[in-house]
């Protein structure tokens, strides 16, 4: 991504880092610390909350994930069970990666004792996604989610990640769903290792990556996965290992449904959740992980790149080009994510030349969707050609 | 050469739905005008880091981070790219496809020299300027900014070639080079306005009242 040069906010980042890493800790103090460790394929990551509030807003959806909490023998999201643990030192920065590859410190403005710490950047001083623009390859990193105002710092060296939001209640609907984009992307991704914008789901052959863009019918295609038995890694974002092989990994224990997924697969429509009072656009949010949990699987092998298009009547599945699976995978993750300059398309390409690509016309009967991803595993497995 | 191609846009496609197929790809198709005048001559390069670009199996995927607007070549417009990220000159990228073909030469280079600029107007490519090496001590850095502005930007010379085994191959028949754009990826590029902004309480606390 274009990163003109270093503004004076940049500057600033430093000193800005350490009087939140700071407030964290006197926020925990105030109220007090609810921990979690959570592990995504070979990395775990320890989530420190200030209250209850926040955890039990951003924890269901990484229920699946979850190793331990602190002071409980075993991870749950209910306030009950996590006023364990206290911080001694209010002025004590949070110990970075002890037993963790990073950790997420985590809290709302209004619990700031005495009032948080103004933003020191203004619009200007943000590129796309809302990353502060400095230096590339800074190890002082700063994303604002323009849309609610939470702000994501990260030391990449320390491995430590500072997340602030103004208020649980203003949290979007989506961050209740697939929380913490920006602090798991920089938590996760490495040179082999991407958060993706696709879904997975497969069986015991492996699986297959739905590539598309908002709309093309990934959650379709991987409800009607789900709805039948078969595997499922996620509908809509994924951490993807690519070397040696593509591995897609789960991240998130939920699908997102509209009203069109909701007809097509009735049987999720009384189980799925809303707001009381839905913004426009919301999703209705399903506990894929709670509901379906012989479904839910950590990982799948992939073995073929599956490019759903909504379509209508019957369903149809032909063979596709590496170009047209990467046309449908490397843009939305690119810029729904840029936070690497765009390095993740290369290794989508590399994923992209080392499987088979397919095209999906979805249409209106789930069952036909079903039998069309058997039918690309079972091509790739034993190598025969899509009838 | 005189340049007698122009810019149409030939359609819109809604590549989201599948169904009207109109709202999101603009395909840009080449056709005969007088009004564009000869480009410049001189080496180009890629806009980096603003694009990102790959080729597999003979399509070119280019993704401009800036704009949020990606882009594909097949064929002929594919074979264009990887010779002007090989900091081709523009002349010798014109004369190599018009060795490829029997078509006749002006149409050929008046085709690729279209494509070209396309790749310039949408800020794909650049004009390679000189770099401080070329033009001795005290030379202008590329693209004139700072020294240092910009750590990965790369001329021509610096550009690592890309992997041989993703070069795409040139049909045997000529085929005027499309630019297929797709547009629909492009809210999120933006960034929502802030307003009301209380100085006090410093920003982005929204004014009460």
């Amino acid at each position: 991504m274009s990163r003109p040069a270093e503004t004076a906010a940049y500057t600033a980042l430093p000193a800005f880092f350490e009087e939140l890493a700071r407030e964290h800790a006197e926020t925990m103090a105030h109220t007090h610390e609810h921990s979690c460790e959570v592990s995504f394929a070979d990395r775990s990551i320890k989530l420190r909350f200030a209250g209850n509030e926040l955890a039990d807003a951003l924890l269901p959806p990484f229920r699946p994930r979850a190793l331990r909490s602190a002071g409980a023998g075993e991870f749950d999201s209910t306030a009950a069970a996590s006023r364990a643990t206290t911080v001694p030192d209010a002025t004590t920065v949070p110990d970075a990666t002890a037993g963790s590859d990073a950790t997420i410190a985590l809290w709302q403005e209004r619990d700031v004792p005495g009032g948080a710490l103004p933003i020191p950047w203004r619009e200007g001083d943000l590129a796309a996604r809302g990353l502060l623009r400095g230096p590339a390859g800074s190890e002082l990193v700063a994303v604002h989610e323009l849309g609610y105002h939470a702000i994501t710092l990260i030391d990449r060296h320390a491995g430590l990640i500072l997340h602030r939001v103004p208020d649980v209640a203003s949290l979007p609907w989506w961050e209740r769903a697939a929380p913490l984009r920006p602090a798991l992307f920089w938590a996760l991704s490495g040179p082999d290792r991407h958060l993706v914008h696709a879904g997975a789901v497969g069986d015991e052959r492996g699986g297959v990556l739905l590539a598309g863009a908002g709309g093309s019918g990934k959650t379709t295609v991987a409800l009607a996965a789900l709805a039948a038995g078969m595997s499922y890694v996620a509908d809509d974002y994924l951490l993807l290992h690519t070397d040696p092989e593509p591995v897609a990994w789960n991240l998130f224990g939920t699908a997102k449904l509209d009203a069109g997924h909701l007809a097509r697969i009735p049987r999720f429509a009384s189980v799925a959740s809303i707001s009381p009072d839905p913004v426009a656009d919301e999703k209705w949010v399903l506990d894929v992980a709670g509901l379906c949990a012989g479904a839910l699987v950590p990982s799948l092998p992939i073995r073929a790149i599956v490019v759903p298009r909504i379509h209508g009547g019957r369903s149809a599945l032909r063979p596709a080009s590496a170009g047209v699976a990467l046309l449908a995978l490397a843009p939305s993750t690119a810029f729904q994510m840029p936070y690497d300059d765009g390095a993740v398309v290369a290794s989508l390409a590399t994923v992209a030349r080392s499987v088979p690509a397919f095209l999906l016309e979805v249409g209106d009967d789930v069952q036909e969707l079903v039998g069309a991803i058997d039918e690309v595993l079972d091509t790739v497995v034993s190598g025969s050609a899509v009838g | 050469m005189a340049a007698r191609l122009g810019l149409a846009v030939a359609q819109q496609i809604d590549s989201d739905t599948g169904a009207s197929l109109a709202r999101c790809l603009s395909v840009f198709t080449f056709a005969l005008l007088d009004s564009i005048p000869s480009m410049p001559g001189g080496h180009l390069r890629i806009n980096a880091p603003h694009v990102v670009h790959e080729t597999i199996d003979g399509e070119t995927i280019l993704i401009h981070l800036g704009t949020g607007a990606y882009y594909s070549l097949e064929g002929v417009g594919a074979h264009v790219w990887g010779l002007a990220v090989a900091g081709g000159e523009e002349g010798e990228i014109l004369a190599e496809v018009q060795s490829r073909y029997d078509e006749d030469p002006q149409i050929v280079g008046e085709a690729v020299e279209a494509l070209l600029r396309r790749l310039l107007e949408e800020e794909l490519l650049a004009q390679a300027e000189m770099t401080a090496t070329d033009a001795g001590e005290g030379g202008a850095p590329a693209d004139g900014e700072p020294d240092g502005a910009r750590p990965s930007e790369t001329t021509p010379s610096e550009e690592p070639p890309r992997p041989a085994g993703s070069a795409p191959s040139l049909p045997a028949e000529f085929v005027a080079p499309v630019l297929n754009k797709y547009t629909d990826m492009q809210e999120f590029m933006l960034i929502d306005p802030i307003h009301d902004v209380e100085e006090e309480a410093g920003w982005p606390h929204v004014k009460a009242g």
